[in-house]
């Protein structure tokens, strides 16, 4: 049912379409395959589209297809230099969620605090229990304050055990700023600790 | 016995909206800024604080940049093209540093830039400043 | 909850339980099914009747459809098409045909049509009937009562001059195909329909209206919904009587 010919054309369409009409028809009718070569197609355009409904059906798709190879690509989003990109990348890895664990797991290590930040906050928004071991990581040895406080918080939401309070606790002892402090306390209540 | 003289003025509490996706956060800063006379009002995303904003004139306002569905500056650009009660001071709260996140910030129209954790201080004297409160 | 309790309510007076507990008993061990999918039925309906959320079609009335006029005057163009999405049992798509045929009563040289759409054909089927209970034509001004229903005996039906008006036909917002042959409207109605929807549908429904809509085209969602919060792709407008989306 799916030919390659007819991902090629509708990536050209989707690139060089004659509008804006066009290149979100094809955006969208790209979302019904699953290859790293659509992926890869999709996040590319994305990255240059200047037609904002263009990108949002980019995003769409990416959705659509949801798997470890639009994890992959979508968490580079992260380090873009533009904020639509960077909230695009975190909404598309909060929705895909499972698939994304992976790719969050080797994330969360990566020297850019920004970069974590926002993996922080994708595993948050997608409120991903999976992930919960991941958050707590983050708090018991993120060095970036912002950081460890987005993971708190998070950790406060969706988190319970034992060991969270803990690490919400010896965090506490680690960033003595009003902010923190303020943050963790209203974690801690949430938890019951 | 004190006279009234005629210019006295009815003094109101100045409004800040603020804008975070994390309530711990709006709960952090609105409470500093209420100990300074502020009456706040919170909006947990973009679409929300859009609404409120056009519904209400604010003094103020605060807005945290990394939020879902509607980033800051998405809002803050909405807002100037919006300017439906004037001009209204915008903050901005990042946990960004790039110099490209904060010369976004400026380029949408926000007034001045901090860098989370704020310090409650310098919010306080930096919210008194843009809305010319002493 | 009120809502749901009401609905609950409703359906023990039909059944003739008086207290909940034996209702809830009696719905536990009824073999056939019949009764939970009577209940089911009732909390999923969802009550419409003419002139709903009435400051929204106010703003459309007397603010959007001005501006409309005016484009149209300025692109020389001689129809305005407006699409009900979720149409229901109906009374959407007819209000509008009557606020439309009020407002453009003195206007010669622009026409109009209606779309209306549902997923579900019997409700379809309610609609082109276009009979109704008192109870859904509670909100039609007296003067309209008079000019564009005929009383039948409890009920009401819509003049045929209001039907011919409108096209209704099936239609799964969410169908790709079908949604892409929506073209050129000038207003999309879609009032508390995409509540239902997950937010990875919902914005692709909403970028299926956008493609729907001619550039400057208006979108009116239900009082309480926000299009911000699906996607960018629209501007809101705050008129004096209702917020707007906008192409």
């Amino acid at each position: 049912m799916q030919e390659p010919q007819n991902i090629n054309e509708l990536i050209r369409l989707m690139k060089n379409g004659r509008n804006e009409s066009e290149r979100i028809a094809a955006a969208l009718d790209l979302g019904n395959f699953k290859s790293k070569e659509v992926v890869k197609a999709l996040v590319e355009q994305l990255c240059i589209e200047t037609s904002r409904a263009v990108q949002e059906s980019i995003v769409s798709s990416l959705i659509k297809i949801g798997n470890e190879n639009v994890a992959e690509l979508a968490v580079e989003l992260l380090k873009s230099d533009d904020a639509y990109l960077r909230n695009v990348g975190v909404e598309i890895l909060a929705t895909i969620g499972d698939s994304a664990l992976e790719v969050f797991e080797r994330m969360i290590m990566h020297p850019d605090k920004d970069v974590r930040q926002l993996v922080v906050n994708a595993i948050g928004e997608g409120q991903l229990k999976e992930a919960v071991m991941i958050l707590r990581k983050v708090v018991e040895e993120d060095e970036e304050e912002n950081v460890v406080a987005a993971a708190v918080e998070y950790l406060g939401e969706i988190g319970g055990s034992d060991e969270d309070k803990k690490a919400i606790k010896q965090a506490l002892n680690r960033f003595s700023s009003p902010f923190f402090q303020y943050v963790g306390e209203v974690a801690l209540k949430k938890l019951g600790g | 016995m004190r006279l009234c003289t005629r210019n006295e003025v009815k003094r109101v509490n100045p409004s800040v909206l603020i804008v975070d996706d994390s309530a711990a956060v709006r709960g952090f800063h609105g409470s500093i800024l209420r100990n300074v006379g502020f009456e706040v009002e919170e909006a947990a995303n973009g679409y929300e604080a859009l609404e409120k904003y056009l519904a209400k004139k604010f003094d103020l306002l605060l807005v945290d940049v990394n939020m879902p569905k509607m980033h800051g500056y998405e809002l803050i650009r909405q807002i100037r093209e919006q300017e439906l009660h004037g001009f209204v001071p915008v903050i901005v709260i990042s946990t960004e540093s790039g110099e490209n996140d904060y010369l976004e910030a400026f380029r949408v129209g926000a007034n001045l830039y901090l860098e989370k954790p704020v310090d409650p201080i310098c919010l306080q004297l930096s919210a008194k400043m843009l809305t010319g409160i002493r | 909850m009120y809502y749901v309790k009401n609905r609950v309510e409703s359906r023990m007076e039909a059944t003739g339980y008086e207290n909940f507990r034996s209702y809830f008993t009696w719905l536990r061990f009824d073999v056939t099914g019949r009764e939970l999918q009577q209940l089911l039925n009732a909390l999923t309906i969802n009550e419409t009747y003419f002139f709903r959320e009435y400051y929204q079609l106010k703003c459309f009335a007397e603010e959007v459809l001005p501006e409309i006029l005016e484009r149209k005057r300025k692109e020389n163009s001689r129809k305005i098409r407006i699409w009900s999405a979720g149409c229901s049992t109906g009374e959407e798509p007819y209000t509008l045909a009557i606020i439309m045929k009020e407002m453009l009563e003195d206007v010669d040289d622009i026409d109009w049509e209606i779309y209306a759409t549902d997923i579900n054909t019997e409700v379809l089927q309610k609609a082109e009937r276009g009979l109704y209970s008192q109870r859904a034509v509670r909100l039609v001004p007296e003067e309209y009562k008079k000019r564009y229903l005929y009383k039948k005996g409890d009920f009401y039906e819509v003049i045929p001059d209001l039907k011919e008006k409108i096209i209704f036909f099936q239609l799964n917002l969410m169908d790709a195909v079908e949604m892409r042959k929506m073209r050129n409207f000038d207003v999309i109605f879609c009032r508390n329909v995409l509540i239902y929807f997950d937010d990875a549908s919902r914005r692709q429904v909403a970028i299926y209206f956008y493609e729907a809509l001619v550039e400057g085209g208006y979108i009116f969602l239900g009082h309480s919904e926000s299009m911000s919060r699906i996607t960018p792709i629209f501007k809101l407008r705050k008129f004096k009587n209702a917020f707007v989306y906008q192409k």
